[in-house]
């Protein structure tokens, strides 16, 4: 035995240690006997185990089936318990032990979490590795209660002009992303992530029911353009099973109430939460619980309350973090009366409704603006950004009801004519690039030409190109100006001076993008 | 009540008629009794009455010991 230790090549480290260490670890070993509650496997079947025994389960805990598989037991019923499998289901037999573990479900977190991909039981499944754990968090958890918790004060920056300036959202807000499919719901909640590269925000984007190759496109995206370093995708696709569908917006949230606990703000994107209501609905029909409107279960309105009642402003007592929201719900040809998106529409604190229509007619991002509300963001949103943007909500209102009345007409008074200029200009201006996100203090310069009339003498074909000029013009010559605005966060007379003075500058500059005035054209 | 004795090999009648009285004794008169012959469970017995089980197992105490130690790495 001695000769075979010493002729053995360097073990690994650990393991060396851990042989050394075995004895005293032997010696702390308690063997007990006690009894304990079983079960047996009856059926198996569609994911779902029927388990005889289990006297003393709780709702919600994670039973062991058989040596190596796991499941969540969510009925109790009189002689049976319905569990959920956990994973992969082959090998089940009946006639395996079903046997209590005492714990409820729970995801092993760590700092090193960041940057990473897993599943929704936690574990990586982006080949870098298994996770370090410093905690496990809870996945079922009530949430912060009302001492707990403030209003809505600090915006979160989603860098996009028609939302920032007209939707604005606050950090610990729950804002809805809501439209048909394929009309750039993800874009925007990725544009959102893209932007908090300077904000000290911590994204989790949820990814449910989706195909693997769309998640890895958004793990490209990412990392391309180096957002992994704050960001941790969850995800539970298409071909994973209901339960791991059904679990991974708990996971993205416990993963983080992690870092909510340590006061930070955290951005969480639920891709999409309609999937998520069918992961669930398929299991509960799996489970003979009784349906309701849709074939829904009854409970499916709580099972999205609390997962959105978890996302919070907590006050400086509580550590100060917040954790905002952004669930995604799919419609089916635009219809927002649908049961889930009634449900959804009625928690959170407003939605962004985007519409096919406007996203054919190449209205990107495709924001309904009279649809679209933000209940609590406006209290947050900074007061240079407010003081630009009051007038243009007005505005598009008007234009769009004349537009509407403009098509039947061609003959127009002049003061018509004026807002309908306006309105497409300021129309114009709401287009953006999704990975293109702006920071406040240019938001709020472009914003102030365009309400204030600077674009009324641009050629409409040179809106594109003129904002883009004017962005680069304000940043090469008047950068000092664009500081003070994100410092100051309002403007006052000198401020609102100095920008009304660079945008006329700039357009005197610019005459090739101006519009050619008839009178002077025929007279001259 | 169903009530399952397993061991390792067949016990004797002396040792499964105690065991018989004993849980008659403890849980009442309707105990259906099955004895299970397992090799797996290497020596000691597992008895399951109802859904309540107690496991005295070496197969049972080595899974405890390995429990404990990955809870202790």
């Amino acid at each position: 035995m001695a000769k075979r230790k010493t002729t053995r090549k360097k073990p690994a480290k650990s393991a060396k240690q851990a042989a050394f260490a075995l004895p005293s670890l032997l010696k702390g070993i308690k063997l007990s006997t006690e009894s304990e509650s079983v079960g047996e496997v009856i059926a198996y079947a569609d994911g779902v185990v029927r388990s005889s025994g289990l006297d003393e389960v709780q709702a919600g805990e994670i039973v062991q089936i058989g040596s190596k598989k796991f499941g969540l037991a969510l009925n109790l019923e009189e002689h049976s318990v319905g569990v959920v499998v956990l994973g992969d289901p082959v090998g089940i037999e009946v006639g395996d032990s079903v046997t209590r573990t005492g714990r409820v479900l729970s995801v092993g977190v760590s700092d090193a979490i960041i940057g990473r991909v897993v599943d929704s039981l936690g574990q990586a499944i982006d080949g870098k590795g298994p996770l370090a754990i410093d905690q496990y968090m809870p996945m079922e958890k009530v949430a912060p209660g009302v001492m707990a918790r403030q209003s809505v004060s600090v915006p979160l920056q989603t860098g996009i002009k028609a939302i920032d300036a007209m939707i604005p959202i606050g950090r610990g807000q729950r804002e809805l992303i809501i439209g048909d499919r394929s009309t750039g719901k993800t874009s925007i909640s990725l544009g959102t992530m893209l932007n908090q590269h300077d904000q000290d925000v911590i994204c989790v984007y949820v990814a449910i029911g989706q195909k693997r190759a769309a998640v890895a496109q958004t793990m490209k995206i990412l990392e391309d353009h180096e957002a992994m370093d704050y960001s941790i995708i969850v995800s539970a696709s298409a071909s994973d099973s209901a339960a791991e569908q059904f679990l991974a917006p708990y996971t993205g949230l416990a993963i983080a109430e992690y870092f909510l606990a340590q006061g930070k703000d955290v951005l969480i994107t639920y891709d999409d939460l309609s999937k998520h209501a069918q992961a669930y609905r398929e299991i509960s029909l799996l489970l003979r619980r009784p349906s309701g409107r849709e074939a829904y279960p009854g409970d499916v309105f709580y099972l999205h309350s609390r997962l959105l009642e978890r996302a919070c402003r907590l006050n400086e007592k509580h550590g100060g973090g917040s954790i905002t929201a952004l669930p995604i719900i799919e419609t089916q040809a635009n219809d927002i009366s649908a049961y889930i998106p009634t449900n959804v529409i009625s928690i959170t604190d407003g939605q962004i409704y985007l519409e096919t229509d406007l996203f054919n007619a190449g209205m990107k991002p495709a924001i309904s603006v009279g649809q679209s509300v933000s209940r609590v963001g406006s209290a947050a949103q900074a007061k240079a950004m407010k003081q630009v943007a009051g007038t243009m909500k007005l505005d598009l209102a008007q234009f769009r009801e004349l537009q509407a009345f403009a098509q039947f007409s061609s003959d127009l008074d002049e003061r018509t004519k004026k807002t309908l200029d306006r309105g497409t200009r300021i129309n114009d201006i709401l287009k953006q690039g999704w990975d293109q996100p702006l920071s406040m203090a240019d938001q709020v310069a472009v914003i102030f030409a365009a309400v204030n009339g600077y674009l009324d003498e641009i050629k409409e074909d040179s809106i594109k190109e003129w904002e883009q000029a004017y962005r680069e013009y304000m940043h090469t010559a008047h950068q000092s100006l664009l500081d003070e605005i994100a410092k100051e966060k309002k403007l006052d007379d000198a401020l609102t001076k100095k920008l009304a003075a660079a945008a006329e500058k700039f357009n005197d500059m610019h005459s090739e993008m101006k519009l050619v005035k008839e009178a002077e054209s025929t007279n001259g | 009540m169903k009530v399952i004795v397993t061991s390792a090999s067949t016990l004797e009648p002396k040792t499964a008629d105690s065991l018989r009285k004993a849980i008659i004794k403890k849980h009442g008169q309707d105990a259906e009794f099955e004895f299970r012959v397992d090799p797996a469970v290497i020596g000691g017995i597992k008895i399951v009455v109802g859904s309540k089980a107690v496991d005295m197992t070496v197969t049972g105490r080595l899974a405890q010991v390995k429990q404990q130690l990955l809870n202790q790495l």
